[in-house]
């Protein structure tokens, strides 16, 4: 009767915040309403750091791990800071049974290099995708409009290395761009 | 590039575009929301739990409301615990009376001198019905040391009572006996009446 009434009173006034209100109603609409906020951006994401296949696949397994676990989102997150943290975790999952994790650091995006150069227009794009792995996730993010704070909590670093790999990033972007200028 | 902040500028430019190029397709979104889409397996159990909960507090309304007098006690009929029984018969027409002794009761010396004691003594007093049968009335008499077997016939003889509908288990009755142990009256008694003390 309680968790009846607990619903009831939920329905009766939702939350602003999507994935809260999913929480709390588990209705279909709120799920519906998140996957057409967030799923490009998620999508982009982790295309930049895997290719577009492992990244649809990556992002359908974020929006189910929602679906089961909506009860433990924090209001104190911001909904699209824990569905990247989501979907970060099943990526370094998925690179762990490919046993890519071990290079992690050192690893490019594959396809970069048959990509970089293909437009003028995109040659910053493509310079991004040749930066390691750790570097370029932490500036991904940051495009992605999310401060050093939510950077760190997402991938579970210290402020001080994430503020590092930007500016590892930044550096190596502009050496490579000048690079390919000079050439 | 400039400076820094139209370096980071043309950065978030290029990323943004390429998102614009590359995004998933509606296809790619609405597979997503069909494979989130939750069965309604919820909707069945929220109904039930709602129905009993609205039938347990109906359940709990009615005895609230229930007067007292309606919640009716049950009365097992248990012959071990009475010392005596009364045995109220007609035989070849003639009102008999007899009582039996409980043998695990009471020893056997005084037994026939405590029943002409108890049959001489007029009484009023009053008893509980324990059981209606076909053959007989069982009323416990309000001290419970002694069950009165009384025939039906003969109840019909001495009151007016509707022995099929009115006499329910543990009804009060109140009764009367003579010198002889006979019993001249017997009537209903509601709880709301006073009782009478136990002689």
């Amino acid at each position: 009767m309680l968790i009846a009434l607990k619903t009831w009173l939920h329905k009766v006034s939702p939350s602003k915040d999507p994935l809260e209100a999913y929480k709390q109603t588990g209705e279909d609409i709120y799920i519906e309403v998140l996957i057409n906020s967030y799923s490009q951006d998620l999508f982009h994401y982790l295309s930049g750091q895997s290719d577009r296949e492992l990244a649809k696949d990556i992002c359908q397994k974020t929006w189910l791990t929602v679906v089961e676990k909506s009860h433990l989102y924090r209001v104190q997150q911001t909904p699209k800071a824990w569905l990247f943290s989501i979907a970060r975790n099943a990526l370094l999952d998925e690179f762990k049974k490919q046993n890519r994790l071990s290079s992690l650091d050192e690893q490019h995006y594959e396809a970069a290099s048959e990509e970089t150069g293909a437009d003028e227009k995109n040659a910053l794009y493509d310079a991004l995708l040749t930066l390691p792995f750790l570097q370029r996730e932490a500036l991904s993010l940051q495009l992605e409009g999310f401060s050093l704070q939510e950077i760190a909590t997402i991938t579970h670093s210290e402020v001080e290395t994430i503020k590092t790999r930007l500016r590892y990033a930044k550096q190596a972007l502009k050496q490579r761009l000048g690079d390919s200028h000079g050439e | 590039m400039a400076n820094d902040h139209d370096f980071d500028k043309a950065l978030k430019q290029a990323y943004q575009e390429r998102k614009q190029q590359q995004g998933l397709t509606k296809q790619d979104l609405e597979l997503m929301k069909v494979k989130c889409r939750q069965p309604k397996k919820n909707k069945f159990w929220q109904q039930a739990q709602w129905a009993m909960a609205c039938a347990g507090l109906l359940f709990l309304g009615a005895l609230w409301i229930q007067p007292e007098s309606e919640i009716h006690q049950m009365y097992a009929l248990d012959l071990t615990q009475y010392e005596h029984i009364e045995h109220h018969s007609k035989e070849d027409g003639q009102y008999k009376v007899h009582i039996t002794r409980n043998h695990t009761l009471q020893s056997p010396d005084s037994i026939q001198a405590k029943h002409s004691e108890l049959l001489a003594q007029a009484r009023s007093f009053h008893g509980r019905i324990i059981d209606n049968n076909s053959e007989f009335l069982l009323i416990a008499d309000c001290k419970e040391n002694t069950l009165l077997e009384i025939e039906k016939s003969l109840v019909r003889d001495l009151s007016g009572l509707n022995l099929e509908g009115q006499l329910h288990q543990g009804e009060l009755l109140a009764l009367t006996s003579n010198k002889k142990g006979l019993l001249v009256n017997l009537t209903t008694l509601s709880q709301k009446q006073g009782i009478y003390s136990c002689p």
